[in-house]
């Protein structure tokens, strides 16, 4: 291990293996639900692209 | 040659100060991935993009000779964390992410991720510790995860669940928020989404759990690149989609309340537009900017224009509408006046005071303000007067008198004992400090505005 300047947390290092494997199906379950968004709401989407009046 | 007093925490460099102007001394333990990050071409990669902050290697002190010194683009000002709006903290996140990306991509990783190393610059977040990047080993975990956390995405979180005055929170936490603390904070509902559920709630838990648990560093912790990088686009994807509760960005707009009609708004953006620029100063500061719509005038004749408010969801706002109407040198500020930023951490002096970095010699805007900082929080004109006066060569400064319906308004519930707070009054004490250039009564109220200047 590096030494390191500042602490990075054993549990957040051990959540991260956790983590690892889990936001890998998210992303494509993501994905998915992305796909099929732009199939059916296409105009809606582009519409929200376009207005870009986000937080 | 003055070290800042901010630079103690990381052992491979500094920064100090010099003839006014800021370098990075650079330790020989950093020298490594130092060359690493010109090698690997990342540097370029990241400065060419505006996402690094551009630097050169100077030689020209000598009495330093084991380290390397650069010297960074100049930032005009510089803003913390505790000062931004949502709007800010989130682009920041996602300019953080997207270094350690592009990091990974190059063989080398963030070693820590403080949203002080983010400043904002023609409007846009730029990170500007060149010394946070080292050499990645492939399978360690992000070193810098926790504080990433705790820096972006526990302020971010708990604003999207509508929890107010974060900044001040901020204030209390060098190290960003607690994950412990934010995951009691939290509503309940917040457990249901499972983003927030593993990187803060979990989090939180497994922090807890293994805090002392000294038999880690015999246990084998991996987490191959692939994973580090499906955990940080997870975190992009999700903050990119956080949003503030509706109710707290519907601000009722000040400008079509009831004490200004559109003539005497004319008459004050006319005469405020006039004389910035007969000034045409360097620097503007727009003390309760409110929606920033004075701070856009100023920044047609200013080169910069720092713009404060108390109120969070107006600088988010002015935000989105600077972004909107592409006006890059105004940054907007959570600050409030009567009660500016304090200098927090070690010996009070690691990160200054909002007072201590404004510039000099700027010049002030303070329009509707003054009846708040003394009906409200019953300061008196001289106090006012001798504080402007301290950082500005310039005051441009609206008097609203005690009849106006605004000033009737915060009187509603407070009991009237300001007998002085009379327009003759008022110039008499600001003539003390500053010489009267012009003033202008509107038509249609009984407002003046002021033209001052330094004496």
């Amino acid at each position: 291990m590096y030494q390191l300047y500042i602490d990075p947390g054993t549990g957040s290092l051990l959540l991260q293996m956790l983590l690892g494997a889990v936001a890998a199906v998210v992303l494509f379950y993501k994905r998915i639900v992305y796909f099929f968004l732009k199939i059916f709401n296409k105009k809606k989407l582009e519409e929200k692209l376009k207005d870009g009046n986000e937080d | 040659m003055k070290t800042e007093d901010a630079s103690f925490r990381d052992r491979d460099g500094y920064i100090f100060s010099h003839e006014g102007l800021i370098y990075r001394s650079i330790s020989p333990s950093y020298f490594d991935n130092y060359n690493l990050l010109k090698d690997s071409g990342l540097l370029k990669a990241l400065v060419d993009n505006k996402k690094l902050i551009a630097h050169q290697e100077v030689s020209n002190f000598t009495d330093i000779k084991e380290n390397l010194i650069i010297q960074p683009i100049q930032l005009p000002f510089i803003s913390y964390p505790y000062e931004w709006s949502f709007y800010q903290l989130k682009r920041a996140a996602l300019l953080t992410l997207e270094i350690q990306l592009e990091s990974l991509n190059h063989g080398m990783s963030l070693k820590d991720a403080t949203a002080f190393n983010v400043q904002f610059v023609d409007g846009k977040p730029i990170f500007i510790d060149t010394l946070s990047f080292e050499k990645f080993n492939d399978g360690t975990p992000w070193q810098a995860y926790k504080q990433f956390c705790q820096h972006f995405l526990a302020p971010l979180v708990l604003q999207v669940y509508g929890i107010e005055d974060l900044n001040k929170l901020q204030v209390l936490h060098i190290d960003g928020i607690p994950l412990e603390l934010t995951s009691k904070i939290l509503p309940f509902r917040s457990k249901l989404n499972l983003s927030i559920y593993s990187h803060i709630h979990l989090n939180a838990k497994y922090e807890k759990k293994y805090k002392s648990d000294t038999s880690f560093k015999s246990k084998k912790i991996d987490l191959p690149k692939s994973k580090q990088i499906n955990i940080l686009n997870h975190l992009k994807s999700m903050i990119s989609g956080f949003k503030l509760p509706k109710s707290k960005t519907n601000w009722t707009d000040y400008y079509n309340d009831f004490s200004y009609n559109s003539e005497n708004i004319q008459e004050k953006k006319d005469f405020v537009s006039k004389t910035i620029a007969n000034i045409s100063p360097k620097t503007v500061i727009d003390s309760g900017s409110n929606t920033g719509l004075f701070s856009e005038i100023a920044s047609k004749f200013a080169q910069q224009v720092i713009s404060f408010d108390f109120d969070a969801s107006v600088i988010h706002n002015q935000c989105k509408q600077l972004a909107k109407n592409k006006i890059t040198n105004i940054i907007p500020l959570i600050v409030d006046m009567s009660n500016p930023t304090p200098a927090i951490g070690w010996a009070n002096k690691e990160r200054k005071s909002f007072i201590d970095r404004l510039p000099n010699e700027a010049t002030s805007l303070s329009l509707a303000l003054i009846h708040h900082l003394v009906l409200s929080n019953n300061l008196s004109f001289e106090l006012i007067a001798k504080f402007y006066a301290t950082f500005s060569l310039h005051l441009i400064i609206e008097f609203v008198p005690k009849d106006d319906p605004q000033s009737q308004r915060l009187l509603v519930t407070k009991k009237d004992v300001f007998d002085d707070y009379t327009i003759e009054n008022f110039e008499q004490v600001f003539q003390n400090y500053f010489k009267l250039i012009t003033s202008q009564k509107f038509s249609d109220s009984k407002r003046v505005i002021y033209n001052f200047e330094k004496r």
